[in-house]
């Protein structure tokens, strides 16, 4: 979670893994659920939601 | 790292204002609308390159507003971050080189300040006007969670918040799916009542179909019929007519074939011959008196004997001579009458000839006068008459005309379709079209039926559509909230997970730096910080022993909140060491605190570059004094030495 740049906030790890998460999905519909799952959480760290 | 300076052209209330920083702890002192705040904002906009909204940072009316931050960071290079605002919106690096391209100038930002997110700078280098005082307040566990809030989620928003909301969210959608389990059960024991209602429906609607194809094929075969009877009785007119147009022809020639003229030629020859036998007859009387009267004037002539030789010896008498002459006279005229006689004789003869002629040319009208031949003449008009009926013979003509076409138009249509009609004669076909009537009306009387079940059917149909597309509303429905619970979960557990991975990377982190902090701004004094895993709740170590934070003095637990604070800041920057602003921060503080809170931060400045914003000017004698004034908008504030 530590880099050079400083610790990652919650939403860079959430997008980071989410983004992961969906590059390693074979099954289509989950693939489907984890985007939304991404776009959903993002907003939601963003408070845009 | 150090800020060097910032220059401000035509931001805010600055037309040009340049602010010089030094090491250590510098005191920005200006009055309330004296530009403190923006000073503030410029330096975090010129890092972050965010802000609420860029254009209140324009002056008013100008053309040309910029920000320009000179900073050196902690390999000891200098560099200007320049954000121009108006004209239009652009960023440069300066260092020995002019970066333009935003990548690189991000990039390199992130290099000297690690995160560069507005939100994690306000929640770790920025302290806000009053958060002192808040904090101060706060036991410490919200102490900790405060500043892991904004500073670990990356935004305004609480992670711990997102994550409540979401367990509720999918507790709600639990709910709402065995709610709509039930009703989705409920529908579809609804439907049961209605199966078959579309095999029945399409049943009946086939049926029907078929029924009215039947109808029309046996309507189309009657119809053909009647054409069939059409086509026979036409064919009889045609006939008709065609022997009516015969008759007249003949009779047509029968007349002019009348010998009315010879014959009237006859009787008028015949006339004639009479009138001049008659006449005849009269000049053979006046012959025959001439002649006697000229017998008798020779025998008066002979009679006188020897007086009138006597006298003829004298010569003629008047009387001899007027006999004489009257003699002369009467054969002259009968010579006249002779001739006449002859004449007339030998026209009678020549008209007997040719009347003659004329009776042998028509020997069939022999003894027949011209009323025989007007008479038949008159009976063969008569007829005509009767055979047209009311019609000109060319009116007869186009009728024959049209009926042949009707029959030929008929003939056709019907060979087309019902070949085998035209050899049936009107009998059999009346007889079957009698047939096709009757079962054209049961045909119709069973297709009557069959829409009467129908109407009944189409309406437990249309009711069945109806709960069906309900049932997949509810469906649609049940399906959206599934995904959205299946979306929530994810996001649920891998924040969780995240969350739950940062904060135990966090807080030993956490509690390591801001141990050292303490340790050094209380000289030793503190050597740890423990926060607690579970309840986050703050202990302070001593050599030999931990004290509870809410045990400590307010003086202490200023300390420990910078030693936090920092301690974030350095975190979160990757163990930079970034400025720290404060923001009015203190202005509720009274002089005792503030005396200690002081101290903290001249103990803080000696290693970490402090910028206060305040209006008190009692704090000038802390730090390295910046005054702002508001007649100070054209020259350069350079700030006095530190003390």
């Amino acid at each position: 979670m530590e880099t050079s740049k400083g610790m990652k906030t919650v939403i860079e790890a959430f997008k980071e893994k989410m983004t992961d998460k969906i590059e390693n999905e074979r099954d289509e519909k989950r693939k489907e659920i984890l985007i939304k799952a991404l776009q959903r959480g993002t907003e939601l760290l963003e408070g845009k939601s | 790292m150090r800020f060097l300076s910032i220059t401000l052209k035509n931001v805010r209330s600055f037309r040009s204002k340049t602010i010089e920083f030094r090491d250590g702890l510098n005191i920005v002192c200006g009055p309330n609308e004296s530009g403190k705040s923006t000073i503030l904002e410029s330096i975090l906009y010129a890092v972050a390159g965010e802000i609420e909204d860029v254009s209140s940072l324009r002056r008013w009316k100008s053309e040309d507003t910029s920000i320009h931050l000179r900073y050196k960071t902690d390999t000891g290079e200098t560099y200007t971050v320049s954000r121009t605002i108006s004209p239009e919106m652009k960023c440069r690096l300066e260092n020995f080189i002019i970066l333009e391209d935003p990548e690189t100038i991000l990039s390199t930002l992130r290099n000297h300040f690690g995160s560069i997110q507005k939100t994690v700078l306000e929640s770790s280098a920025i302290v806000r006007h009053n958060q002192m005082e808040i904090l101060r307040k706060m036991d410490s566990r919200e102490i900790v969670k405060e500043q892991m809030r904004a500073a670990l989620t990356g935004s305004e928003t609480s992670t711990d918040e997102v994550i409540t909301m979401l367990q509720v969210r999918i507790d709600e959608y639990q709910e709402s799916l065995r709610d709509m389990d039930f009703k989705i059960e409920n529908f579809k024991a609804n439907l049961i009542p209605y199966a078959g209602v579309d095999e029945a429906y399409e049943s009946l609607t086939s049926k029907i179909r078929v029924y009215e194809k039947d109808v029309k094929t046996r309507q189309r075969e009657r119809e053909m019929h009647t054409k069939k009877l059409l086509y026979n009785s036409t064919v009889k007119d045609v006939e008709e007519i065609q022997k009516r147009l015969e008759e007249i022809e003949d009779i047509e020639s029968y007349r002019e074939a009348l010998p009315l003229e010879k014959i009237k030629k006859i009787e008028e020859l015949e006339n004639k011959r009479r009138r001049l036998e008659d006449g005849m007859e009269s000049l053979i009387s006046l012959i025959k008196e001439r002649e006697e009267e000229l017998v008798q004037i020779r025998k008066e002539s002979d009679e006188k004997g020897f007086f009138s030789w006597f006298t003829s010896l004298f010569g003629k008498s008047k009387e001899k001579k007027d006999r004489e002459k009257r003699a002369f006279t009467i054969e002259e005229v009968l010579k006249g009458y002779r001739r006449d006689f002859y004449e007339l004789e030998r026209k009678i003869e020549d008209m007997r000839i040719e009347k003659n002629d004329y009776i042998n040319q028509i020997p069939d009208y022999k003894g027949k006068g011209v009323e025989y031949c007007c008479k038949v003449d008159g009976e063969y008009q008569k007829r005509i008459e009767e055979l047209l009926k009311g019609l000109t013979k060319e009116e007869l003509v186009q009728s024959l005309l049209r009926k042949r076409e009707d029959a030929d138009r008929l003939r056709g249509s019907i060979f087309t379709e019902y070949p085998h009609l035209l050899d049936m004669d009107d009998s059999d076909v009346t007889n079957e079209r009698g047939n096709l009537e009757e079962m054209i009306s049961m045909l119709k009387q069973e297709k009557e039926d069959s829409e009467a079940k129908f109407e009944s059917v189409e309406i437990r149909k249309h009711e069945k559509e109806r709960i069906q597309r309900e049932l997949r509303a509810l469906e649609a429905q049940n399906l959206d909230i599934k995904t959205r619970n299946e979306v929530d979960q994810v996001v649920l557990d891998t924040i969780n997970e995240i969350y739950s991975e940062l904060k135990d990377l966090f807080i030993p982190q956490l509690e390591e730096k801001a141990g050292q902090i303490m340790q050094r701004i209380t000289k030793g004094k503190y050597m740890r910080i423990l926060i607690g895993r579970e309840d986050l709740g703050i202990r302070v170590e001593l050599p030999d022993q931990l004290i509870d934070m809410k045990l400590l003095s307010q003086g202490t637990k200023d300390q420990l909140y910078f030693s936090l604070r920092i301690g974030l800041s350095e975190l979160l920057s990757g163990g930079r060491n970034l400025p720290l602003l404060f923001d009015e921060s203190f202005y509720t503080s009274d002089e005792n605190r503030l005396k200690e809170t002081f101290e903290v931060l001249e103990e803080i400045a000696l290693n970490t570059q402090v910028i206060l914003f305040t209006h008190n000017e009692d704090f000038l004698k802390y730090g390295n004094p910046i005054v702002l004034s508001e007649q100070m908008t054209l020259s350069d504030s350079v700030g006095l030495s530190t003390k």
